[in-house]
């Protein structure tokens, strides 16, 4: 194959590779169809003829393609500027305008220079791909990117005179693609070594958010939402994009998790009613805020022992639809800890957590760890005792009356106190009317359970209507929000404070990673109910087997599959996508460490960089200023052992290891025949010491005598030495042992000459008097 | 080596295969030649400076949204930088060039030079290398370089691009350009060019080669006159003849030992006998052959020194290299004298003496012509008696300019027309 037609395939196959990366990053799988033939297409017109190869392959007439660039803008110009729900991000619609460009220009390379142009726009394509995502597969897409970007360049540049009319040198292409290869090959684990320090070392926090949106990458939005969809018509996402990863461990650091163990991440909470479908929390009103630094542990709950709490580190994957990102996590959430520096809202009334953006710059999502407190084993709190509001919109509405008749018969009886905790009950009376709430909320449970489905399918109410009670009293099937909403309802109605949860269940479990996998259609939504005292207990009233149903991952082999592509996606996330300060901290260690007096110096440099850090008006982060300092002392130090290096190899490069080095190029007989040539190499270091060294332009023999003339001992033992040399070197004979031992002498006696201090000349000339 | 089936045509293949030279032992610094003085430049591109805008914006990207692929993307561009200057600047530093021309050219054709360039690296294959030849006016290492004339007036600008050379592996590449009037063309340096790998940096190195080559004049063939003098000249007895190995009988010498024992005349070695008496060669002659002695032709050019008859000089020139190729095919011994310019070139035979005779025409410098009138005599040297002589006029024909006797021809440029000097320049 000539480098013509090599070129055209790697410049086709790049293209391709580069736009099946963003449509992956931004799932067109239309343009990735249009992508694919298009750069077929190309690599087929760009063929060069094998009859004629000096010509230029076929190219579109310029009036077809200025009239398709055109048409290119035009398009891309209508997307960016037609306003429409789902309105396509101006990344996406760059991107695709990129995409469509490349397509023009395979047919229409004309020049060296129209391949270079060409390689230019695919690369800013994949930059558009790295705006729009940063998921797995991009990453495989990128990574099979690097030597074939690198590769057309390289050939482009070796094709580049080959229609210029300039004569050419003749080559093998054999030999040329043999060697190219070798040299792309280590152009890029160079490259990417480069790069990997660049990243690993590049400080993190800083100058995040300066400039808006600005290389974020469209996240995807998740399942959840903070606002409960009742009464909207159609049907609820299945989608299985993750949108989080927890890991479950008790206090002793063991892992929690299993395949059977279902976990309810709680986020948002809503305790108030509005009517037509609509929530809100009673809670909203009075957050508290906290900037909590990287590392550092804040507590939101009541304080709890750790013995029996169950900690959840959370790697999010994805950002919510509103403004404010939820923490997600188990009830009761006791403290929290985050791997980069987090401004939190929370809500003391229902213990909701939110990252705020509003309350300053936050350095990104980053892993979070939480303590929570299991359900129904918390001691009562001991800032709590209020009872918690409840609603009264349903009072005297049929959901009030369903409510009674449920109730009917039981010991609280509907309508049973909303207090129990309050005014002079005694512990007895309070413990005997929480049992009563629970077995309540249970009877409310199990009555939706029994009298109504789960369904996906979202159902509007008709003009008027309610959609809890369309759900309760009409269709009796709805989805988790339906049932959630129905038996919050049912309660408030029957005087027992609830409160609808809205979250996820994560039941997608792997051995692997002893993760769960928490995906867009793990949304789910449940009750809390307050069984007096401010204990506050967990309710699904979604049916089990639907829930055990549309949650539980499928078996066989395609999960197993699934289970393998999570592990490497998960390192992907974990290794790439979510690398923080956090990891770069764990990863270049601390700068006390174990180093005596140079640990003491860095911390003291570390305690003058913080001030200055504190002095200059930057926001008072201790973490950030010390990761900054950190990452710079590695700069430092990398820097000063490369200066090292150099500055030893420069003054080293005269010596006999460098020599020896470059002896490699020497057939292996004379290789082998100069190991014994030690001697020689001792010589002329004692020379050297004794100031007499031997220029490099001077032979030996000749040196020999001009030492003679000097110092005649030294001359005479070096001639002797240059002469078993010559033999090695030249005559190519391997010595005696009785010439080495000579030459080992002859050696000797030089060192031994160099170390005798040298008698100054008589007054009147003559030469020094030879000591034997 | 092999070279791809359907490579023939290929402009890159079109020449035979790669002369690679196997690696070649490490020569001693006495036995390598004088290192030519270097110099090396590198200019950044167009290309180079979008390119760091780019990643300048990557990096601005990456700090503002925290986006790691961004990370990424800045420690690639930024390793590519560093991949690409490392890589050009070790592929260049071993890269030696050698120039030497194959043939000396004539005015009107191509003239052949060979660069050979040859890979010291060891590992790094060097790729895109473009060279050229350096204009005195860029000749940075000499002052006085900017006032020789420039070899581009002489010849086209030699340009020859070599894709690739392995390590410890030479590569030669010919270029033919068109050499556009005679003279001596003086080469002063090879620039070595190249974008690789990534288009972003031009690194140039400049050798310093001298060198120089003559560009002999165009040959116009005599005219339809001239030839019959030429032919006449031929047709007519062989002027003398000489000692060779021919048929003939040349003479007699006494016998050397060695001789061939074939080559003894007994008859008169007989005689001899009689007269004289035997003494170590024992008295035997040897026979000797004879060859006849071609003619011999001086051809005298006769130049007019102003400036104006330039045109008329070059003529002249060309029309005498015409002729002496064409005496020479006819086996006549070819002389030429240019009395103004102190040119004298004996009678000799051969086609190797045409190369002689075309190489001194082709040094003549019109502007060195000695004006006075004494050095527009006629040469003595073509005087001598036996020899025919061709007098070419630079215009009209001074029938004063000669030896004086009928052994002289004259021809003139005048009314010649001749297409084959549509190229020289005066």
């Amino acid at each position: 194959m000539s480098v013509t037609a090599r070129l055209n395939l790697v410049i086709c196959l790049t293209v391709a590779v580069g736009i099946f990366a963003f449509t992956i990053a931004d799932e067109s799988w239309g343009l990735l169809l249009l992508g694919m033939a298009g750069a077929f297409v190309g690599y087929i017109a760009g063929r060069p003829n094998p009859l004629a190869p000096e010509k230029r392959p076929w190219a579109l007439p310029r009036v077809a393609v200025n009239l398709l660039v055109f048409l290119a803008i035009v398009n891309a110009a209508l997307q960016a500027s037609v306003f429409r729900d789902g309105q396509r991000p101006l990344v996406s619609t760059l991107g695709a305008f990129l995409v469509h460009v490349q397509l023009i220009k395979l047919v229409d390379r004309r020049t060296a220079r129209d391949e270079a142009q060409l390689l230019g726009l695919s690369l800013f394509g994949v930059i558009a791909s790295i705006l729009t995502s940063n998921s797995l597969p991009l990453g495989v897409a990128l990574t099979a990117y690097m030597p074939l970007i690198v590769a057309s360049a390289m050939l482009t540049e070796i094709n580049s005179a080959s229609t210029t009319g300039v004569a050419h040198a003749p080559i093998s292409p054999r030999s040329l693609f043999s060697q190219l290869r070798r040299v792309v090959g280590a152009s890029v684990l160079v490259a990417c070594a480069l790069a990997a320090g660049v990243f690993v070392l590049t400080p993190r926090g800083i100058g995040n958010d300066l400039l808006g949106a600005l290389g974020k990458p469209l996240a995807p939005e998740v399942g959840f939402s903070d606002n409960a969809r009742l009464g909207n018509s159609g049907f609820l996402s299945v989608s299985q994009t993750p949108v989080m990863d927890l890991s479950l461990f008790d206090s002793d650091g063991r892992n929690a998790g299993d395949g059977t163990r279902a976990v309810y991440l709680r986020g948002a909470v809503r305790d108030l009613y509005l009517r037509r479908g609509q929530w809100m929390s009673s809670a909203e009103a009075s957050p508290v805020e906290f900037r909590i630094q990287a590392g550092q542990r804040e507590e939101v709950g009541p304080l709890m022992p750790e013995a029996g709490l169950l900690f959840q580190r959370i790697t999010p994957r994805a950002t919510g639809r509103d403004g404010d990102d939820y923490l997600f996590c188990a009830w009761r959430p006791v403290w929290v800890e985050p791997s980069v520096p987090m401004a939190l809202r929370v809500s003391e009334a229902d213990l909701t957590l939110r990252r705020s953006r509003n309350a300053g710059r936050t350095s990104g999502r980053g892993t979070y760890t939480v303590a929570s407190s299991p359900a129904d084993l918390t001691p009562p709190p001991e800032r709590g005792g209020s009872e918690p509001v409840v609603s009264n919109t349903f009072n005297g509405t049929r959901v009030a009356e369903l409510a009674r008749t449920i109730l009917a018969g039981s010991e609280s009886g509907a309508g049973g106190g909303a207090g129990g905790a309050g005014g002079g009950a005694t512990e007895r009376e309070a413990l005997a009317e929480s049992a009563a709430r629970r077995r309540d909320a249970m009877r409310i449970r199990d009555y939706l359970q029994s009298e109504c489905a789960y369904t996906l399918e979202m159902i509007a109410p008709a003009e008027g209507q309610d959609p809890i009670e369309m759900f309760l009293f009409d269709t009796k099937r709805g989805h988790c929000e339906y049932f959630a909403s129905a038996m919050v309802a049912l309660c408030q109605s029957a005087g027992i404070p609830a409160r609808l949860v809205l979250g996820y269940v994560a039941t997608d479990y792997s051995p692997f990673t002893e993760q769960y996998t928490v995906r867009e259609s793990n949304a789910h939504a449940w009750v809390e109910v307050c069984i007096g005292q401010g204990r506050w207990i967990t309710l699904d009233p979604s049916p089990p087997a639907d829930i055990e149903r549309i949650h539980r991952p499928p078996g066989g082999l395609l999960s197993r599959l699934r289970s393998i592509y999570d592990l490497i996606e998960f390192n992907w996330n974990e290794s790439i996508v979510g690398f923080d300060s956090g990891r770069q901290r764990r990863m270049l260690g601390s700068t006390r460490g174990d180093l005596g007096w140079l640990g003491n110096a860095s911390a003291q440099a570390q305690e003058v960089w913080l001030k200055v850090w504190r002095k200059l008006g930057v926001p008072d982060d201790m973490s950030l200023g010390a990761d900054f300092f950190r990452v710079i002392t590695w700069w430092v130090a990398l820097a000063v052992l490369i200066l090292l290096f150099v500055w030893l190899a420069w003054r080293k490069r005269r010596t006999v290891l460098f020599r020896r080095l470059a002896h490699g190029d020497l057939d292996p007989e004379l290789r082998s025949l100069l190991a014994q040539s030690g001697f020689y190499r001792g010589a002329l270091r004692g020379l050297r010491r004794a100031g007499l060294e031997k220029p490099r332009s001077r032979g030996a023999g000749a040196h020999a005598d001009a030492v003679a003339a000097a110092r005649p001992e030294v001359g005479e033992a070096f001639g002797r030495i240059a002469r078993h040399y010559y033999t090695l070197r030249f005559a190519r004979r391997r010595l005696s042992d009785a010439e080495v031992a000579d030459a080992w002498e002859a050696m000797r006696r030089i060192r031994a000459a160099n170390s005798r201090v040298a008698a100054p000349h008589p007054p009147g000339g003559g030469r020094p008097a030879d000591h034997a | 080596m092999p070279t791809a089936p359907h490579a023939a045509n290929d402009p890159l293949t079109a020449q035979s295969v790669a002369s690679a030279v196997p690696s070649e032992p490490r020569r001693t610094r006495a036995s390598r030649k004088p290192l030519a003085k270097v110099r090396r430049r590198y200019r950044l591109r167009f290309p180079a400076y979008i390119y760091m805008l780019v990643t300048v914006f990557i990096a601005i990207g990456a700090f503002n949204s925290q986006n790691n692929l961004l990370f990424w993307a800045f420690g690639l561009a930024l390793a590519a930088m560093v991949v690409s200057g490392v890589l050009s600047g070790t592929m260049l530093m071993g890269v030696e060039i050698e120039r030497r021309a194959l043939a000396d050219a004539r005015a009107g054709e191509k003239l052949s030079l060979a660069y050979t360039v040859r890979n010291r690296n060891r590992w790094v294959p060097a790729f895109a290398m473009r060279f050229e030849e350096i204009p005195p006016s860029r000749a940075w290492w000499s002052r006085k370089a900017s006032h020789i004339e420039a070899w581009t007036s002489y010849i086209d600008r030699p340009v020859v691009f070599v894709p690739h050379v392995g390590p410890r592996e030479a590569v030669t590449a010919r270029v033919e350009v068109a050499a556009r009037r005679r003279g001596r063309v003086r080469l002063l340096g090879v620039r070595l060019t190249s974008t690789f790998p990534f288009g972003l940096i031009r690194k140039t190195i400049e050798y310093q080669l001298p060198d120089e080559m003559v560009v002999t004049p165009a040959s116009i063939p005599p005219p339809a006159g001239a030839a019959d003098i030429l032919g006449r000249i031929g047709d007519a007895a062989i002027a003398s003849r000489r000692q060779g190995p021919g048929d003939e009988f040349f003479a007699l010498r006494e016998y050397i030992p060695g001789d061939s024992p074939g080559s003894i005349a007994w008859r008169a070695s007989a005689r001899r006998l009689h007269i004289v008496p035997p003494g170590p060669g024992m008295g035997l002659l040897v026979k000797q052959n004879a060859s006849p002695a071609p003619a011999r032709l001086w051809i005298v050019l006769r130049l007019a020194p102003n400036k104006a008859s330039a045109h008329e000089n070059e003529l002249a020139i060309s029309l005498s290299v015409g002729l002496a190729a064409r005496s020479l095919e006819r086996g006549l011994s070819v002389g030429i004298a240019v009395p103004r310019a102190g040119v004298t070139l004996r009678p000799m035979p051969g086609s190797g003496h045409l190369h002689a005779i075309a190489r001194e025409l082709g040094l003549l410098e019109l502007a060195g012509l000695n004006t006075h009138t004494e050095a527009g005599r006629f040469p003595a040297a073509a005087a001598a008696p036996g020899s025919i002589i061709i007098a070419v006029h630079a215009g009209a024909v001074d029938r004063t300019f000669g030896p004086g006797n009928d052994r002289a021809f004259h021809l003139s440029t005048a009314g010649l027309a001749s297409d084959a000097l549509a190229q020289v320049r005066a």
